[in-house]
């Protein structure tokens, strides 16, 4: 009986000595408040709608989207492709691990900011990389891309030539039928534009 | 007489797999065992079918009253009864079945029991007020490294030392 | 397959309950055979006749530890996501303390009452009617108590941060602690059976 106990004994000394010695896996570090703050300020989590519809019709595989408002609402209405984790939910499963991949961009997105900030908060504070917001949200995303509002006379080649591009996106998804009607009135403010243009030019 | 029946399995043994099926509830559930738990969702249920209205005004009874499902339709209270199952099984494998008042050779049958409704008087109420009991606070509680675990094990055991001089009449031989 | 496996959704909840009734029957059936279910046995901690009570306690404690560090350390579960007993000062003191004075009067806890009810010990039954009656008395008595329920929060604090180690260095003291209670218990108990016999 004795030598038993003894060679027990030796077992779970060893076992403490090996708990001792093997580094500490500790749950990954949390970011400090600072840190948090810093990250806060910084403003490269915002992508922008534009930016995500171009991902989304590139198909582009790095894209993870995100919609944390309730399930109601993400059934309601939501981006293509986008997976359901309301905010109440965001901590529960370590659905970030399991979803991204390296190069992913994963992205969160509500009605506007808030809660997808509020989410990015505290995904931020476990120390994830590559967590972004989408600027405006939903709202956001039906003032530029789906209704994308026209650009006044006066504007930049760039922001007509975004404007082109929000209404091809418009097209692409919502399947056509809404963007036909502004499709005409697009097009017949571009072709006034171009003429004023060309006047200038001849001008010289 | 003290009981010293070779039935009973060797303590490091039956610690060891004890130890193992904390682990594995650790493992699956995510949280220890228990026992007064499912005590307290009997009493809970108990006053919540007498009357709802006053169990639902209590500060304390109503935190463990949902809509969703019966109060008594918890983990503790199936682990329980698995508990009843287990040592049912045991008691009889080893012949041990037996209706009987244990008590110790200086008492009568009677004042044991008087006692041992007054330990379970303080037990109920000491394990609602610490949170736990032996298995749920302090087994566990050390398990998981817990700071009141510990201290509820200290206390708990502690406590135990500190009255035993006091009621050794009840026990020593 | 990291765990706690409920919680990261690897077992459906719907397994819950079958699992608890299965864990029960195993916690149930290890208790009784290890001698819980007598009262007097129980006791013998306090008096130092009978040292099972801490054999079985402490190797269960650190069994259950030791694997769940090692577990964490495998990466086979998650250490952050497993339950922590939240630490309310004056609550645990003062219920640990009236707790400790049930299990000397009464020779149950609340686990090991219910092996005694299981093989027809009726001094069993009467404490857990017992155990009844007293969380009764503190449910409706709430309000009297309920300051010294929630004082002192700490919130869900581990034992070696208090103390500040590493919880392997905790680990391999709470060992050498237990071996040593193992030792000297032994020697006592053969000795205060000589002087009890």
């Amino acid at each position: 009986m004795n030598k038993a106990y003894i060679v027990l004994i030796f077992l779970l000394i060893l076992a403490g000595i090996g708990l001792l010695v093997l580094p500490e896996r500790d749950h990954p570090e949390e970011a400090t408040p600072r840190e948090l703050l810093s990250d806060l300020r910084n403003p490269s989590r915002f992508i922008s709608t534009d930016r995500v519809a171009e991902m989304l019709i590139d198909k582009d595989p790095t894209l993870v989207l995100v919609d944390v408002r309730d399930m109601y609402d993400y059934l309601d209405f939501s981006l293509p492709g986008a997976h359901s984790i309301p905010l109440e939910e965001i901590l529960l499963y370590y659905w970030v691990d399991s979803l991204s991949f390296e190069k992913s961009k994963v992205v969160l997105f509500s009605n506007s900011d808030i809660r997808a900030e509020q989410a990015w908060m505290l995904l931020q504070r476990q120390n994830h990389k590559n967590i972004h917001v989408m600027k405006g949200g939903l709202n956001q995303w039906f003032e530029t891309i789906i209704r994308p509002t026209a650009p006044p006379e006066t504007a930049s080649d760039d922001e007509i030539d975004l404007y082109q591009f929000r209404k091809g996106a418009s097209v692409y998804f919502t399947g056509g039928t809404a963007a036909i009607e502004q499709e005409i009135e697009g097009e017949a403010v571009t072709v006034t534009r171009r003429k004023k243009t060309q006047v200038v030019e001849g001008g010289c | 007489m003290i009981d010293r029946s070779k039935k009973y399995a060797n303590p490091y043994l039956s610690g060891f797999l004890l130890g193992i099926i904390l682990l594995a509830t650790f493992y699956i559930t995510g949280r220890g065992l228990g026992a007064s738990g499912a005590v307290k969702s009997t009493v809970v249920a108990a006053v919540n079918a007498v009357s709802h209205t006053h169990a639902d005004n209590s500060a304390y009874y109503s935190k463990f009253i949902s809509d969703d499902h019966h109060p008594m339709s918890n983990w503790l209270v199936f682990e329980v009864l698995g508990v009843l199952a287990g040592a049912f099984l045991s008691g009889a494998i080893a012949g041990r079945l037996k209706l009987k008042v244990e008590h110790g050779p200086r008492i009568t049958y009677k004042s044991r029991l008087v006692w041992a409704g007054v330990g379970g008087v303080l037990f109920g109420f000491g394990s609602q007020l610490g949170r736990g009991c032996t298995s749920g606070a302090a087994l566990s509680g050390m398990a998981n490294l817990s700071l009141a675990g510990f201290l509820a094990m200290l206390t708990i055991f502690g406590g135990g030392y500190l009255f035993a001089y006091f009621f050794r009449k009840l026990w020593l031989s | 397959m990291t765990g706690p496996l409920i919680p990261m959704g690897v077992i459906g909840q719907g397994w819950d309950l079958v699992i608890a009734l299965l864990i029960g029957i195993a916690f149930g059936f290890v208790l009784e055979s290890a001698g819980f279910s007598s009262s007097r046995k129980l006791a013998g901690v306090f008096y130092g006749y009978d040292f099972t009570v801490l054999r079985v306690f402490f190797t269960a404690a650190i069994t259950a530890m030791v694997g769940l560090l090692y577990f964490g350390y495998m990466g086979w579960i998650d250490l952050s996501a497993i339950y922590i007993n939240q630490t309310y000062l004056w609550a645990v003191l003062a219920g640990g303390v009236i707790m400790g004075l049930g299990f000397i009067t009464g020779g149950y806890c609340p686990g090991t009452s219910l092996t005694g009810v299981a093989i027809g010990k009726i001094d069993a039954m009467v404490f857990t009617g017992g155990m009844f009656i007293g969380i009764l008395f503190f449910s409706e008595a709430f309000s009297l108590f309920e300051s010294l329920y929630y004082g002192h929060y700490l919130g869900p604090v581990k034992v070696y941060e208090v103390l500040g180690i590493s919880s392997g260095l905790f680990a391999m003291l709470l060992i050498i602690v237990a071996i040593a209670a193992f030792i000297i218990t032994a020697w006592l108990q053969k000795r205060i059976v000589k002087v009890e016999k």
